[in-house]
Order: structure tokens, then sequence, then C-alpha cells
């Protein structure tokens, strides 16, 4: 057993008194050839159990296969593939998105008239009101280039019906 | 001539340093340190032998600790056969993450306060205090209480609390370390610190009313 070296003089430090009489004390008697006794007592006693032997947790030479195929050997594979699955799937998404970048880069190369042209030729009329989330009829006689005044005479020609049916 | 003479001065060096290596061996086995028992204690063959080895290594510092908490020698010799026969059907399951001595102490201890739980119970049913039992018992075994030092002593510690008399018993006389101590009795360095102080307050204390 290790001893604390301070400990004296922590007890000297609390306790003068204390300190003092430890030194005084006379050193631990037991009765007569008692240790001698119990032992054997012990000894008897314990006889009559099955031994248990203590488990090597030292030294021991384990392969890393045997590591492997243990439970816990099994569970820690498993949970590693696990991990490396999680990890492409989410480097794969990461990519996706870095194209997605290098798109918007090449989107913003091109002029205002390309992308008129471009929707003009391929999207619906309702199409570009979605995309520009403005549904008054201004906006739409402007993304068209009509004339504002030729629209309200032709307008005016119609019934009523029939410009219903125009919406 | 000479070379018959150096033949024989090479044999006895030889068979002196055989003599200091069988000595050196036999001192080892009778001391035996924890990790010659374990090692006997890991072999089938061997078990009983470390196990004995164990016993004898340790008996003596466990029965003062043992009869220091319990206050009389029949009571500690209950509690340390008890402690023993606990230590033989639980060292399959001792896995060296602590040393083996303070494991002993533990399990010394808490046999020793499960022992003064149960004194107590039956004390407090017959309206006898702790202090007044241990008291009587110190007095009644004067072979073994055989200074008056000491009895003052074994009667201050009568009056702490059942832990806090464990923690001023491995310190005060055992001169453990609160590293030690902490493992022994799985509490913090800093409460053990703490608890240690107070009980050597309170057995000063005991000590200046009682003298004098």
């Amino acid at each position: 057993m290790k001893k604390d070296k301070n400990i004296k003089k922590e007890l000297s430090e609390l306790s003068p008194l204390l300190a003092k009489m430890k030194e005084e004390t006379a050193s631990d008697a037991a009765p007569e050839n008692y240790f001698h006794l119990l032992e054997n007592s012990i000894m008897e006693q314990v006889a009559l159990e099955s031994t248990p032997v203590l488990q090597t947790t030292t030294g021991q030479q384990v392969s890393v296969w045997q590591r492997l195929f243990s439970p816990f050997g099994a569970a820690g594979l498993a949970t590693l593939l696990l991990v490396a699955g999680a990890f492409l799937f989410l480097q794969k998404q990461t990519v996706t998105t870095a194209e997605g970048g290098s798109f918007d880069s090449a989107f913003a190369e091109l002029t205002d008239a390309e992308i008129f042209n471009y929707l003009a030729e391929n999207a619906e009329m309702t199409d570009i009101i979605s995309v520009e989330n403005k549904n008054d009829a201004s906006t739409v006689l402007e993304l068209n280039e009509v004339d504002a005044a030729a629209a309200e005479e032709f307008l005016q020609t119609q019934t009523w019906s029939e410009t219903e049916e125009l919406f | 001539m000479k070379a018959l003479t150096r033949n024989i001065t090479d044999l006895l060096t030889q068979s002196n340093r055989k003599a200091e290596k069988s000595t050196t061996t036999l001192t080892e086995e009778i001391h035996g340190s924890d990790a010659h028992i374990l090692s006997l204690l890991r072999q089938p063959g061997s078990y009983d032998r470390g196990f004995r080895l164990l016993v004898q290594q340790y008996r003596e510092r466990l029965y003062f600790h043992v009869k220091r908490m319990v206050g009389s020698h029949a009571d500690a010799d209950d509690v340390l056969q008890n402690t023993f026969i606990k230590v033989y059907r639980s060292i399959a399951r001792f896995e060296e993450k602590s040393k083996l001595y303070t494991w002993l102490y533990r399990i010394a201890t808490n046999e020793s306060l499960t022992f003064l739980e149960k004194r107590n119970r039956k004390s407090t049913d017959s309206l006898d205090d702790e202090e007044g039992l241990a008291h009587k018992q110190i007095s009644a075994s004067g072979s073994v209480d055989a200074t008056h030092t000491e009895n003052i002593l074994a009667r201050a510690l009568a009056t702490l609390p059942a832990k806090q008399k464990a923690v001023f018993n491995l310190r005060y006389y055992d001169e453990m370390s609160y590293a030690d101590m902490a493992d022994a009795l799985q509490t913090s360095q800093g409460a053990l610190k703490a608890s240690y102080h107070h009980a050597v307050k309170k057995v000063e204390a005991f000590v200046r009313e009682n003298v004098g």
C-alpha cells in the first residue's frame, strides 16, 4: 500500500493533539495465534465451495478475426458500415448541389433579351405569371409587349361573355 | 593450483547467487505482491494457493480496519470471515480496474457498514446507543485495548457516523492516500477530505472533553 507522505503534516495542522496521540498509541494487537486460526477457518469454509477462477484481462492474445466474429465485433462492424453508407449518400447530395451552383453561374451569363426570347418561345403565359408571382393585368401586358390602347379598343368590341372566355 | 582455487571460488559465487535468488523468490512468495496473487488466482491449479496468499497478505490490515469500525474482536472476527468468503465468491468478477487492495478494503468496509446498520437497528429497539455499546465492548476487551489513549480514541470513533468513521480510520490509522480512499469508498476526493477534516475536529473535541 502506498502511504501518503503529507498525512502527518495534514494531521499536525488540523489537530496537534491527535497528531501527538498517534505517536503515543501502541501498535495494534490481536489475540495470540488469531491470524493463523482465521486463515485455517477461512480455507476450510472456501474448500466447500466451487473454485471461481479470475478472468484473464491482460496479456491475452486475441486475433482480429476472433474480435470481428464476437458479438461486440459484429455490432461494431455493422455500425461502421452504416456510418460509411450515410457518408457516401451525403457526399452524393453535396455533388448535386455543386452542379446546381455551376448551372446558376451559366444562367447568369445569359442576357435579359436571350431569356425573354426563350420564354416567349417555350413558356405559357401562366408559367411566366407564376414565376414572376405577379397576377395583375399590367404585368401580363408588359411581359407580352402589348400596346395598352390597342388592347382597350379590342376589349370594347367584345361582348361580356366573350371577354370572360378570354380569361 | 591457481586454476583449482579459481574454480572453487566461481562455484561458491554461483552457489551464493542461487541461494540469494531462491531467498528472494521465497520472500516474494511469503509477502506476495498483488500481481503475483492475481497471477495465481488466474490459474485453476494455483487458485487455492493464490487465495491463501491473499488472506495472509491482507488478514492483519483488514482485521484492524474492521475492528476499529465495529469495536470488538468478536464482531471483527465475524465481519472479517464474511469479508474473505465474499472475496472468494466474487474474485472472478474482479476486473482489475482498481487495485486489489482498494477493492479488498471496499468489501471489508461495506461488510462493516452493513454490520453496524444491523446492530444499530437492534440497539434502537433495545434503547441502547452506539457509543454506549462500543464503550461496554471496549472496556470489556481490556487485553486488546491496552492503553488509555487507544481507549479514548476508540470511544471517540464510536461517536462518529459509520461512513465518517471509515474515512477517519483509512486516513488516520491506515495512512491511505485520498486517491486510494476514493477508490475504496467510491467517493470523490474532495468529499473525503472534507469528511476527514470534520471527523478530526469531532474526535479532538471528544478527547478534550473526556481527558483530564
